[in-house]
């Protein structure tokens, strides 16, 4: 699917800000594939990605008044879905202080290790679960500009940081990932 | 071997000093992340959200015109005369089934424009019979009809009958719950009739009905992303839980099943905060085990020469 070119967004945020549901819609289905790769990226859950990319399109709609047509509206989407996964990670660590009387009654699942029979043979999915153990900012880098996703540029403005300091990152992480890949087949690369 | 290269123009630029071969290598991997991403489901995550952001007073036939034409005209005509819902009667149109996925629920236009959204799992058919309006559910669904014309919602163990009501319907386990939001219904199983006025619930198990104390609101809250369970066999729940979160749950021997619990999270939990509440809740802990959980009892197993061993609280 090649990305939406960015006066048909730019026409859809305006008419989503004026609250036209048709807008709203064409806005959700040209973004919501991309949003949903970047959301499951960056977490080995789904069921939190696929709510991450929910409530923020569902808070765009309840706050359109807010959304500025001048601007990317997706690094403004991506920006929130990836602080929605923030927060609910930064949740559930609270909560599981508070939980800690519940503790014994849930063995917890161990995130999915590359070497787990059930994590797929394909290189794809060794791959997939490589990236899952980069550095959070390596790992968001990559998210945010693979899958027909963000520019480097959109991409920085959703880490606040330099343009150049995203393509550091991806670099980094990619290295890492052909160390890994290597080291598991050494055909793989 | 040469190759085009996939990288977008800023890696290009950033990679201008790192050698050729190792440049390839990490061309190669950037190609590889792209495979393997599970597929977005877009339609049925806007089905969800659309029922979320549409005022209730909006008629949702209409803004799927562009969508579904055909809905469309359906909805204009059965409102406008009622002549031609007779004559829909007439045509035989072959049942159509809607489907909500595990983990995900569906909105339904139906074709007179009363809406039900499916929760995780269910099944809704709907056909015509001599001019009344009826689907079938098996499942739970909610359901908002519009006022004046004859409806029923059909599931294994009951039937209920609609007059211009919203109401929730939930059909598992071999019972049908039924929770009243607005409107009037009577419900019909087995024998027994029932009529329900808003605020009230019942259940029914398909010889007999008994009324239900339950949060109407909270029952029919699932839709908005809630987890409500009310006074429920934990057994049941997890099936519930399996379906909303498209996870297998197994169970060992031991695992207090019929123990009784209450919950209610107004936004959908974290899978491992519900089970790890529901297992406190039951006495039950659940470990991970392939793809999803079991559970057992959540005291060490007694020894058999102990037959006596407290067990761990349950209300039966």
């Amino acid at each position: 699917m090649t990305p939406p070119d960015s006066d048909a967004l730019a026409a859809w945020a305006r008419g989503v800000r004026a609250g036209d549901l048709a807008s709203f819609e064409a806005l959700f289905r040209s973004l919501h594939p991309m949003l949903s790769r970047i959301a499951h990226s960056l977490t080995d859950v789904p069921a939190e990605a696929d709510d991450a990319v929910q409530e923020t399109f569902a808070r765009l709609w309840e706050q359109r008044d807010r959304l500025d047509p001048e601007r990317s509206v997706r690094a403004f989407l991506a920006r929130s879905v990836r602080n929605r996964m923030l927060n609910a990670r930064r949740d559930a660590r609270t909560r599981g202080v508070l939980l800690a009387e519940h503790a014994d009654a849930l063995t917890p699942r161990h995130a999915p290790r590359p070497d787990d029979a059930a994590h797929g043979a394909s290189l794809a999915g060794r791959l997939r679960a490589f990236l899952a153990d980069l550095p959070d900012r390596q790992r968001t880098a990559i998210a945010l500009t693979r899958f027909d996703g963000l520019s480097h540029v959109e991409a920085a403005e959703v880490m606040d940081c330099a343009p150049r300091t995203v393509n550091n990152h991806i670099v980094r992480g990619l290295r890492t990932l052909r160390d890994r890949l290597q080291a598991f087949d050494p055909d793989a690369v | 071997m040469l190759s085009s290269s996939p990288l977008p123009p800023h890696l290009e630029d950033a990679l201008a000093e790192v050698p050729p071969d190792e440049r390839d290598q990490l061309a190669r991997v950037w190609d590889l992340l792209g495979d393997g991403g599970p597929d977005a489901s877009t339609d049925a995550a806007w089905a969800a959200l659309r029922t979320r952001v549409e005022a209730p007073a909006r008629r949702p036939a209409a803004d799927r015109a562009a969508a579904r034409p055909r809905r469309r005209r359906w909805a204009v005509l059965s409102g406008a005369v009622a002549a031609v819902v007779a004559l829909a009667a007439v045509w035989t149109l072959a049942p159509v089934t809607h489907r909500a996925a595990p983990g995900q629920t569906a909105a339904v236009t139906l074709p007179d424009g009363s809406t039900a959204v499916l929760a995780a799992g269910a099944e809704l058919t709907h056909r015509r019979a001599l001019g009344a309006r009826s689907v079938a559910l098996d499942g739970e669904a909610y359901f908002e009809v519009e006022t004046g014309t004859p409806f029923t919602v059909e599931t294994p163990t009951a039937r209920v009958e609609v007059l211009g009501t919203a109401f929730n319907v939930r059909a598992w386990d071999g019972e049908t719950a039924v929770a009243l939001v607005h409107g009037r219904v009577r419900v019909t199983s087995g024998a027994d009739t029932s009529e329900l006025a808003p605020g009230q619930a019942l259940v029914a198990d398909g010889a007999a009905i008994e009324a239900a104390s339950v949060d109407v609101e909270q029952a029919a809250a699932w839709r908005f992303g809630a987890f409500s369970v009310q006074d429920r066999p934990l057994g049941a729940v997890l099936g519930e839980v399996e379906r909303r979160y498209g996870v297998a749950i197994g169970t060992a021997a031991d695992a207090p099943l019929g123990a009784r619990v209450s919950a209610f999270y107004a936004e959908r939990p974290a899978l491992d905060v519900l089970l790890g509440d529901l297992g406190a809740a039951a006495g039950a802990r659940f470990e991970a085990a392939g793809d999803g959980y079991r559970v057992r009892a959540a005291a060490a197993p007694a020894p058999r020469a102990v037959p006596s061993a407290p067990q761990t609280t349950t209300t039966p």
